[in-house]
């Protein structure tokens, strides 16, 4: 056990509050993996701390240790200044420790009054009515509009998100620990909710909030503490005191200045065929109701188009229909001006892909990273009866230094590989083939500031090459730094098409929701 | 008129099997289990009530011995399925197949052996209305039992905290998880309560409605009740409703033939399966809405999310 003493650093006992939450020295290593060690992190009354570091920084280790679910290595962990052990969830609740988890865990079949029964204590009875009455009064207490009786499949993320917080509320949290509670979150959503985070604040209760964008620990974060490599860097740092670049610095270890896209017309590319055109393109979903309502637009050559929406407004079917996966009910789809309709003619066409999801429509979990860039769709190189593997190594090679995404080595297999790496053999695979069109759906999705940074400058070179890119994101500020027209897809129609001079943040989240203003 | 309320009392005498078995596959189902074996626990039921009775001479430890066989059974599919994480088709079926071989094995020494069956309760009072009291009130104490196991199930299921449980199960089972409950023991308790009322449905058949135990006497019943539940989309109160709609299915060839009707008995013999092809394809995906979200993935065959 540590030895270790809990000395509070003087700035903050001058505050005279005594932490909700103080963990002191936590350590929790995996084997070779160092996931945290000598973590610190205090959590006062009336104050939102923001927890903030890259992929594998070890922000989710430490959230498991405080909720009980893993156990520390070493350390101490106090609250309200009685030390604690929590063995389990349930221990952390019945310490005033909630989580809400990124993937919300409401039951959509059920009422709000039903899901808020199953993680309260109370008789064997329920009492849907009593309880109704109870939630009515705790979500005008804490500012949390809900509405009880409602079934939650009927509710929006951004209500959902409010039942789990009351939730966690009524179950007697005094600690409201928020799991990247923005990522499902459109822009107005986010300001409503950062509206109750201050709420309850302003009440006294501790909120921490796990989040990797910088706009967010300004505009919400009286405190931040900065992870990095499974070790605190900033430790309850005022935001003000350090500018951006600053804290991403803090975060991934060296600096990284803005990136800038010029914009510049490419030149050779006016006059030819769109890369891609959709002209009135219907498709059903995969649960039968259609998911694409009549989507009009082109990408040209030496265009990158970022297609914004909150998730599920037709994306995911708007690439597969581009890249001729699945088929349309009416419209046009056409790749450098001929019409493909399937995945093979889009191949032909010059298009390359990076799917939403690589694990479940790209990787082959039981082949080497090798055998998938010798997938890439080319024909094969061959060597007398078999493949000329020799050749596909050395350009797998070249690919790899050309794109400087640092992919896994070759002889590794890719059930072994962290979503990240797959992202990154995926990414050099695609994005290092000649290219007329690229799809690419949340193409840094599990990569940090740095890989996210350098696809970013791979899809803006694509795009200096003549190439028509089409980005799905869910990051506004990467669709605005790079992208040269926004689409903004709602409900599977095109609510707004925006060139980069009318790029506006608030128009963007009205359009995400509908265009309503 | 009378033919009329013939088909109907017919209906809630031979739908009452139908019945329980239906309500113990609703609650397997909610839990997120489906159980093909039921009309498996319905015949070890039928098999354990017949002998229990003539062994004790009381039809109602007879009850519970069908009730406890058919639990028995259940328990093998929720060791199975719930623990082992085997394919729920599969082992329903196989159980249904091990129970035929079983029960005809074993049933041999009970065929024609006479017992001490329940007998008919006339309910002072309420058995004297008019076609209600002959259609409801006139009936054996098992029938009296199921108007109250109805009501009580949906409130089970619906207003105490162990059927939230058991629907969470059947819903969102991490929910179960993150709250503290083992999906495992809810699962298996769901799916064994179910064997057990299935059982009891297989018991009415042979010590209340036949009074007779023969090989493979369920014929169908068990299968009936599993397309019942989904029709009755998972809620108790329809599927009492449906079991009667079957159970006059069944009494329709009886009473016609009662009346000197020479209608073909093998063509009434498919009435309630045709009936309920009919409803299946009149109905076709649109209950599944109505399911549990853990059964949907039993029923599209993707893995579970852990």
């Amino acid at each position: 056990m540590s030895e270790a003493v809990l000395d509070e650093p003087p700035a903050r006992s001058a505050e005279l509050a005594v932490p909700l939450l103080s963990v002191s020295k936590f350590t929790k290593h995996f084997g070779e993996v160092k996931a945290n060690t000598d973590v610190d992190l205090d959590i006062l009354p009336g104050e939102v701390h923001a927890l903030v570091g890259e992929n594998g920084a070890g922000k989710s280790t430490l959230l498991k240790m405080i909720y009980g679910v893993y156990t520390p290595d070493s350390g101490r962990m106090l609250v309200e200044g009685a030390e604690v052990r929590p063995g389990s969830p349930a221990d952390a609740r019945a310490l005033g420790i909630g989580m809400v988890f990124q993937d919300l865990r409401l039951v959509p079949a059920f009422t709000v009054v039903e899901n808020i029964a199953l993680s309260m204590a109370g008789g064997q009875f329920l009492r849907p009515d009593a309880l109704a009455k109870q939630i009515d009064e705790a979500s005008a207490k804490h500012g949390l509009r809900v509405h009880a009786k409602a079934r939650v499949r009927h509710l929006s993320i951004g209500e959902r998100q409010r039942v789990e917080i009351l939730k966690v509320l009524m179950t007697g949290a005094r600690l409201v620990i928020l799991d990247e509670p923005t990522s499902v979150l459109a822009p107005q959503e986010v300001e409503a909710l950062f509206g109750v985070v201050r709420h309850l604040r302003d009440l006294g209760f501790g909120v921490v909030i796990v989040t990797h964008k910088i706009n967010e620990v300004r505009a919400i974060a009286d405190r931040v503490t900065v992870l990095r490599g499974g070790r605190t860097i900033l430790q309850g740092v005022i935001p003000s005191d350090y500018t951006n670049t600053e804290l991403i610095e803090a975060m991934v270890g060296r600096a990284v200045s803005d990136l800038v896209a010029d914009r510049a017309p490419v030149a050779g590319a006016a006059g030819s065929a769109p890369a891609l055109e959709l002209v009135g393109v219907r498709a059903n979903g995969d649960r039968g109701n259609e998911a694409l309502k009549g989507i009009t637009f082109s990408v040209a050559p030496g265009e990158l188009v970022g297609v914004a929406g909150v998730a599920g407004s037709g994306q995911r079917e708007l690439c597969e229909v581009a890249l001729g996966l699945r088929s349309t009910t009416s419209g046009a789809v056409r790749v450098c001006g001929t019409t493909t309709g399937s995945p093979r003619a889009a191949l032909k066409a010059g298009a390359v892909s990076v799917p939403e999801d690589p694990v479940a429509d790209t990787v082959v979990s039981r082949l080497s990273v090798l055998e998938h860039m010798a997938l890439d769709g080319r024909a094969l190189p061959r060597k007398r009866m078999g493949l000329n593997w020799s050749m596909i190594r050395s350009r797998s090679e070249k690919a790899n230094s050309a794109l400087g995404l640092k992919m896994a080595p070759l002889h590794r297999k890719v059930s072994e590989l962290s979503g990240g790496n797959i992202q990154r053999v995926v990414l050099t695979r695609e994005l290092s083939l000649d290219s007329t069109l690229v799809v690419a759906a949340y193409p840094s999705r599990g990569l940090d500031v740095l890989n996210t940074r350098r696809t970013q400058e791979i899809l803006l070179e694509k795009r200096n090459a003549s190439a028509g890119i089409l980005m799905i994101s869910e990051d506004l500020d990467e669709l605005m730094s790079i992208a040269d027209r926004i689409v903004v897809m709602h409900d599977g129609h095109v609510s707004g098409i925006l060139s980069a001079d009318e790029f506006d943040r608030q128009r963007i989240g009205e359009l995400m929701l509908g265009g309503a203003a | 008129m009378s033919l009329v309320v013939d088909v109907l009392a017919g209906g809630v005498r031979g739908g009452t099997s139908i019945m329980y078995a239906g309500l113990g596959e609703t609650v397997s189902e909610r839990s997120g289990v489906i159980n093909l074996g039921t009309e498996g626990a319905m015949l070890v039921g039928a098999l354990a009530g017949y002998a229990v009775t003539a062994e004790t001479g009381s039809p109602w430890i007879g009850a519970l011995g069908g009730a406890a066989a058919g639990a028995l059974l259940a328990s093998i599919h929720a060791l199975l399925v719930v623990v082992r994480k085997a394919n729920q088709f599969a082992s329903g079926l196989t159980l249904l197949f091990l129970a035929l071989g079983v029960t005809s094995f074993y049933g041999s020494d009970y065929v024609g052996k006479s017992i001490n069956p329940f007998t008919k309760w006339d309910v002072p009072g309420l058995s004297d209305i008019p076609w209600i009291g002959e259609i409801f009130f006139q009936n054996d104490p098992l029938i009296y039992v199921s108007y109250v196991a109805v009501p009580l199930i949906w409130f089970v299921l619906f207003r105490t905290r162990m059927g939230l449980l058991v629907r969470t199960a059947g819903e969102r089972s991490d929910s179960l998880t993150v709250n503290g409950y083992s999906v495992e023991r809810i699962r298996s308790a769901a799916v064994i309560a179910g064997g057990a009322l299935s059982g009891l449905g297989g018991a009415h058949l042979s010590i209340a409605y036949a009074n007779a135990w023969f090989e493979n006497m369920v014929v169908g019943r068990g299968f009936i009740a599993v397309a019942l539940v989904i029709f009755a989309s998972w809620s108790p109160l329809r599927v009492m409703g449906g079991a009667y709609l079957f159970g006059s299915a069944l009494a329709l060839a009886p009473a016609l033939q009662a009346r000197g009707y020479g209608v073909n008995q093998f063509a009434l013999d498919v009435i309630p399966f045709v009936l309920t092809l009919l409803v299946l394809a009149v109905l076709g995906k649109r209950t599944l809405a109505a399911a549990p979200d853990e059964l949907k993935r039993v029923f599209e065959n993707a893995p579970a999310k852990t």
